[in-house]
């Protein structure tokens, strides 16, 4: 009878098992092909952060038949699937492993005594020394020395190109989770000399999933609001000056600009590219009830062409619909005085029309409706984030990491003694064959005696 | 006073016969085994690219702005740049000369079909102003040069593999063109690598973000993963030869999307960009 002995893996082998999977060539390209995949399929797919509900629902009645397998496998939201996550671990995984074994190899190459090359050994008729001064010359460095065989190496940097770019990948990917998780973004449509204290709501907040609520730590004021044109009507600039208003009150004026950020008490402040005009409305019923609104309306693009919106006032059962034209004469888009035209809508039916500059009233229907003043508004991004940093230097890892690999190929010289002469070898490690004539080169310099 | 226009498109006009006249040489002398023409055609060519430069330079002046929003003065100023890069690199690497067989017609093509197209500038709107988009766009220029030349290369590894090779005596050996392709991917793998850091940088400047998912920048991350494929799979898995120069051209391809189709398809952050 023959007994078979099972051998219990130990905790040893099953990493080890795991470490060669993850390192194993086809389990990289495979991550590759399966992370191009999804990025593929989040461009070419509706994302939920990308498209409105209405998109989304168009698309789903479209595609009746394969939307709810679309859902089930999270393609309507590939970037925070379960799946992307756990895809995107296994490389943040596979590249850490890797990495550590691309600094073990390059460390190795460049300071170890390297593989003896398999190519010709050329005996040269100089010395120790002019040998040293003629590889100096040509750029190549010595790098190690063991018993009779010295290395010089040209670009030993380049030996590095690998483990720069496996680390920024790591970084990028590290930071880049760190920064979802803990953004705070915010942010606010304001109207000259509207005041946002800290706890008063976002018109739009985004927070990482571990982050709490984003909450201005002091108050913000909308100051003034600077729009410039070029003389063709196309914006310039987009300017403005917001204060800092802390609890003593006293506050503290900032420019701001659309491409110039303010870093403002660790957080950074940018201002968007919307504005328009705020209209100071009264509207009174036929019995004397008054509905103060302020209307925002983002500005025109054209001095004839006006700008459109749709709003509803609390109280008030019908829909407004607004233009406005940056100048009542539309001669400028840099206007004080623009012109307001208000329909106030039942259903489809029309209850009424008017066309307001300001101080001028008019009826709408059953109300009457005055255009007391009209301000600037423009949009500001209030944002709190960690990460940043380790994401543009994993970047820069990567650009010096290719750079090094593809910019500064290795070549290495082998130098051995024997009897009373040297024996000198070369290779390339990659593109050797863009280096071809580099070794006869250095012969020719060196005064070869011969080859063997 | 003579409608700044007329200027900068009558010296474009007058750089493209000059390409024309180079290409013609150039063909020639490389078909023909003629070096005293090959050499003529690149003095003609030096002679339309300076040309050529002057108009994009009086343009940059008369606009205020780089080439960066429209399709007449973006093709242009890609043009320019895959030629001027080209004559360096064929004093750096002589083997490579005979890319100019693409090299050549692709600069008048192209300029070409930007004449066709709108030439009248455009206003820089305030969120194109960045140092960082000056580096975003000549970096994904510098990108396509580079991707250019390799094309050129793979196309003529192709034809040399499948045709009679002692015909095609003005190429070098397959071997090298194959390092060569590699070589030129590698290059433009980098420098796309730098334009997508420098765009993210100038997103972060203007509006807090350093990726926004935006269609363009998906693309231009398909691609640049493509680029990653194509040089993964030559490296360690002995992709070489014509399946890795058809995959070269593939990727190519997707660049070409990227750069100059993806803008028509979505709108997007880039929405002033190729319009």
């Amino acid at each position: 009878m023959v007994t078979v002995k099972q051998e219990i893996p130990t905790l040893f082998t099953v990493m080890s098992t795991i470490r060669r999977f993850l390192l194993s060539r086809s389990t990289i390209l495979a991550l590759i092909v399966l992370l191009l995949g999804a990025v593929v399929a989040a461009a070419v797919f509706p994302q939920r952060f990308t498209a409105s509900p209405q998109e989304m629902a168009r698309w789903q009645e479209k595609y009746a038949t394969v939307a709810p397998w679309f859902e089930r496998f999270g393609l309507d939201h590939v970037y925070t699937s379960a799946w992307f996550m756990g895809l995107l671990c296994l490389f943040l995984l596979s590249l850490l492993i890797s990495l550590h074994t691309q600094m073990q190899v390059a460390w190795r190459r460049t300071f170890g005594p390297g593989l003896e090359p398999a190519g010709q050994w050329v005996p040269v008729a100089v010395s120790e020394h002019s040998l040293h001064d003629a590889m100096g010359k040509a750029g190549f460095l010595r790098t190690s020395r063991s018993g009779a065989m010295t290395k010089f190496t040209k670009n030993p940097w380049g030996h590095w190109g690998n483990s720069f770019m496996h680390l920024g990948f790591v970084m990028i990917i590290c930071s880049s989770l760190v920064l979802a998780a803990t953004q705070k973004m915010g942010l606010l449509h304001l109207y000259e000399g509207e005041l946002h204290r800290p706890g008063d709501p976002w018109i739009l907040e985004e927070n990482g999933f571990l982050a709490t609520k984003f909450l201005l730590p002091v108050a913000i004021r909308l100051d003034k609001v600077q729009p410039e044109y070029w003389d063709n009507d196309a914006l310039r600039q987009l300017s403005s000056r917001i204060s800092v208003v802390p609890f003593d009150g006293r506050a503290r004026q900032y420019a701001l600009a659309v491409n110039q950020p303010l870093n403002l008490k660790k957080m950074r402040v940018y201002l968007g590219r919307e504005y328009g005009n705020a209209f100071f409305l009264d509207i009174e019923d036929s019995g004397g009830r008054t509905f103060p609104s302020i209307v925002q309306i983002s500005h025109p693009a054209e001095k004839d062409e006006p700008s459109y919106d749709n709003f509803h006032i609390e109280g008030i059962p019908f829909r407004f619909k607004a233009k406005y034209f940056a100048d009542a004469q539309k001669l400028t888009l840099n206007s004080s005085n623009p012109l307001l035209t208000l329909r106030l809508v039942d259903q489809d039916r029309v209850l009424g029309e008017t066309a307001l500059t300001i101080g001028q009233s008019g009826t709408l229907g059953p109300f009457t409706v005055t255009l007391r003043a009209v301000r600037h508004w423009s949009s500001l991004i209030f944002s709190e984030e960690h990460g940043m940093a380790g994401v543009f230097s994993g970047f820069f890892l990567v650009i010096v990491g290719s750079g090094l690999f593809y910019f500064f190929p290795v070549r290495e010289i082998y130098a051995k003694r024997e009897g009373n002469g040297l024996l000198i070898a070369w290779r390339a490690l990659r593109f050797s064959k863009l280096f071809a004539g580099e070794f006869d080169h250095i012969l020719q310099t060196l005064g070869k005696e011969g080859r063997t | 006073m003579i409608d700044p226009l007329v200027i900068d498109t009558g010296l474009h006009w007058i750089a493209v016969v000059l390409y024309i006249i180079a290409t013609v040489i150039n063909c020639y002398g490389l078909v023909f085994h003629r070096q005293k023409a090959e050499r003529a055609s690149y003095r003609v060519a030096v002679a339309g690219l300076c040309v050529h430069g002057a108009a994009l330079l009086y343009r940059w002046i008369v606009s205020g702005h780089g080439p960066y929003i429209v399709k007449y003065e973006i093709l242009s100023s890609d043009a320019w740049l895959v030629l001027f890069l080209f004559l360096i690199f064929q004093r750096m690497y002589p083997k490579i000369r005979f890319a100019s067989l693409v090299v050549f017609p692709a600069t008048f093509l192209l300029i070409g079909i930007g004449l066709f197209l709108n030439p009248a500038s455009r206003k820089l709107p305030p969120s194109l102003r960045s140092i960082w988009l000056v580096f975003h766009v000549a970096f994904y220029k510098i990108a396509l040069a580079t991707l250019v030349i390799a094309l050129a290369i793979s196309i003529f590894f192709i034809i040399k593999k499948r045709k009679d090779p002692a015909r095609l005596k003005m190429l070098p050996p397959l071997s090298d063109l194959d390092v060569y392709a590699h070589r030129f991917a590698g290059f433009g793998f980098i420098f796309w690598a730098i334009a997508m850091l420098s765009g993210s940088i100038w997103a972060y400047q203007s509006w807090g973000r350093f990726w926004g998912w935006d269609p363009i920048e998906t693309w231009s991350l398909i691609t640049w993963l493509g680029f990653g494929l194509y040089l993964h799979l030559r490296r360690f898995f002995g992709w070489n030869g014509e399946r890795a120069a058809l995959l070269f051209m593939a990727c190519f391809a997707l660049s070409i999307v990227s750069l100059f189709f993806v803008s028509f398809v979505d709108s997007s952050i880039h929405s002033a960009y190729f319009r």
